[in-house]
């Protein structure tokens, strides 16, 4: 991991009427982090992470992903990341094969690159067997490997998950994370929400977000030290229940 | 171009896997022609004449034979006055009254302005536009039979229907069909597609990506660019070569002005996707629109007998001005000038689609 700062926030804020969803947040990603992005529901993470990704404007503050600026330059941070959502976002109806040559395709690799790439990618996942399988008849686990492998199909700098493992059963959710440690390996960085706090172990560093502000942002060990507790779910507990806004 | 390209494919695989949208977007449109515009045929029979014939002279008196002797007419009644005519209108005995002017033969003959007055029941507009016509046959073909030292003898029909000399109504249905057909897979189809990757949030993940979001949509747009000319093509092909509709004018003006029509029409599918979030939202919108489209378009119900309020509010409709441009070349065979201002209004209603899309647009997903 390198000193260098790959996303760089500052007072971004995100209001929407009166309701300020993300306010003034701060904060800094180096180059080939996993960071985790935590906060209860609500607390304001996605619509943040929407402005990082350039598909929301920010209302106030700014930021740059990979060197540009999210609010002048989107096209650009666009070219740069990866973006897996929330929702599962393949295509049901294309194969395994074909979504990848849809988005090699949306990022303009040529076709030789793209069938090597998927070829290799499959037997990575020891999954190439199900190259010609349409995406609706895979379970769940496997749309969401196949879905993060597809966010960093064309090696974007950062990859932003937003929630990828909502509804994952545990191995799979391991499984999902050994992928995520592979793309840090190859210096992505990884920019991730999530509500699992076993997860939020795994992170290189964590931030805490509530009610649209960020409380607490250091790695889990140092977090830990600091409340005074055996775990990130208590010290998530314990920043979480300060929130007055609800589940929304 | 490539990035675009690939798009496009994706939007094929989409529409060719799911067997419904096939049903609609290739199946339903042909099927659609077929059954109204060749097994139901709104053609009129059995019209009841009554004719007033003042002179009772050669001519007049070849004229009500013919009549009565078309198989599409019954001789009801000889009237003397237009009054007692209208009486037997207003008791629903007669369809049709064919009014001689007096000394009929004697005017033909001599000073050349003979008239034949048509009266029909607007009540049914369609019918007595249809049984008109009819009896104008008739008369035209008595005309052309005239001995050749008549020549210049002019009969005068007063009637406003002076096409589809065959007065065959299928004719007159394609054109609407094929308007509210295009609209049917322009506005719908189109407008549930871009709204499902909404619904799926894999809009998110193409707005993340380095394409720019007017490209996203109007990739879209293309495979139903193409399916609803193909559908304009065959709908075409059957109607010259299954129904032997005569073609009157050109084909290149007729697929130049569909074409226009279908742009205008998915810029309607695009606004429209801007403003629902669901994709039963814009099926249920566009069906909405798609009424006003069969009943303003002139297509079932003539625009002639509405209301002057409700003939106003057509003209908003695009495929008014579809279906009037094509009824004009295709049946009266007319070229460009005569529809120039169809086409400017469509051009116009659909930049004006275009426009409001764009400002609805979110590009950014707030």
């Amino acid at each position: 991991m390198t000193e260098k700062i790959i996303i760089k926030a500052e007072r971004l804020t995100k209001q929407f009427g009166h309701f300020t969803a993300t306010d003034h947040i701060t904060f800094e990603v180096r180059e080939g982090e996993i960071f985790g992005f935590l906060g209860a529901n609500g607390a304001g993470k996605t619509t943040a992470m929407r402005m990082l990704c350039g598909l929301s404007q920010p209302s106030d503050g700014w930021a740059t992903v990979a060197g540009y600026d999210v609010a002048t330059e989107p096209e650009k941070v666009k070219r740069n990341i990866g973006y897996m959502s929330q929702k599962f976002s393949l295509y049901d109806d294309l194969t395994v094969e074909e979504n990848f040559t849809l988005f090699g395709g949306i990022y303009g690799m040529s076709r030789k690159e793209m069938k090597e790439k998927t070829t290799r990618l499959l037997e990575e996942l020891d999954f190439a067997s199900e190259r010609k399988t349409l995406v609706k008849s895979l379970p769940l686990g496997w749309k969401q490997k196949l879905a993060f492998s597809l966010a960093i199909f064309h090696d974007p700098k950062i990859v932003f998950l937003d929630e990828p493992t909502g509804g994952v059963d545990p191995v799979t959710r391991r499984q999902f994370w050994e992928l995520i440690y592979q793309a840090a390996d190859r210096n992505i960085t990884v920019f991730v929400t999530t509500h699992y706090m076993d997860e939020a172990e795994y992170c290189d560093r964590v931030s805490i977000m509530v009610d649209g502000k960020i409380e607490a942002l250091d790695s889990p060990a140092n977090l830990k030290q600091q409340f005074g507790v055996e775990t990130m779910y208590d010290v998530f507990y314990a920043l979480a229940r300060k929130a007055k806004r609800g589940d929304s | 171009m490539k990035q675009f390209l690939s798009f496009v494919h994706k939007e094929f695989i989409h529409i060719f896997r799911d067997f419904r949208s096939l049903l609609i977007l290739l199946i339903v449109p042909q099927l659609m022609v077929i059954i109204l515009g060749y097994i139901i045929k709104n053609d009129v029979e059995d019209v009841r004449v009554a004719v007033i014939d003042p002179s009772h002279d050669v001519y007049s008196t070849q004229i009500t034979e013919r009549l009565s002797a078309n198989k599409y007419f019954i001789l009801q009644d000889e009237v003397q006055t237009e009054a007692e005519a209208l009486d037997l209108f207003r008791k629903g005995v007669i369809d049709l009254v064919v009014v001689f002017c007096p000394e009929f033969s004697n005017r033909l003959i001599h000073s050349k302005d003979a008239t034949i007055q048509l009266l029909s029941d607007g009540s049914e507009p369609n019918q007595a536009n249809i049984s008109v016509a009819y009896a104008q046959q008739v008369i035209n073909s008595f005309r052309q039979e005239l001995p050749s030292y008549y020549s210049g003898m002019n009969i005068q029909v007063n009637s406003q229907m002076l096409f589809n000399p065959q007065q065959r109504s299928d004719v007159n249905f394609v054109p609407g069909i094929v308007g509210v057909i295009m609209l049917l897979i322009c506005c719908m189809m189109t407008s549930v597609a871009i709204v499902r990757e909404r619904e799926t949030g894999t809009m998110e993940i193409l707005l993340a990506s380095p394409l720019p979001p007017l490209t996203v949509v109007m990739a879209k747009l293309v495979p139903y660019m193409i399916i609803s000319l193909f559908n304009i093509c065959t709908i075409l092909l059957l109607a010259i070569f299954m129904m032997h509709i005569p073609i009157a004018g050109s084909l290149w003006l007729y697929m130049l002005v569909a074409f226009i029509y279908i742009l205008t029409a998915l810029m309607m599918g695009l606004f429209l996707s801007t403003c629902v979030n669901t994709q039963l939202a814009a099926m249920l919108i566009s069906l909405l629109m798609l009424l006003p489209g069969v009943y303003f378009s002139d297509m079932v119900f003539a625009l002639d007998s509405m209301p002057a309020a409700i003939k106003s509010i057509s003209n908003i409709i695009p495929a008014k001005w579809f279906i009037a441009a094509s009824r004009k070349i295709l049946i009266q065979g007319v070229d460009i000038l005569y529809v120039y201002k169809e086409i400017i209004i469509l051009i116009v209603q659909g930049l004006a689609f275009l426009l409001l899309s764009l400002k609805m647009f979110k590009t950014r997903l707030e």
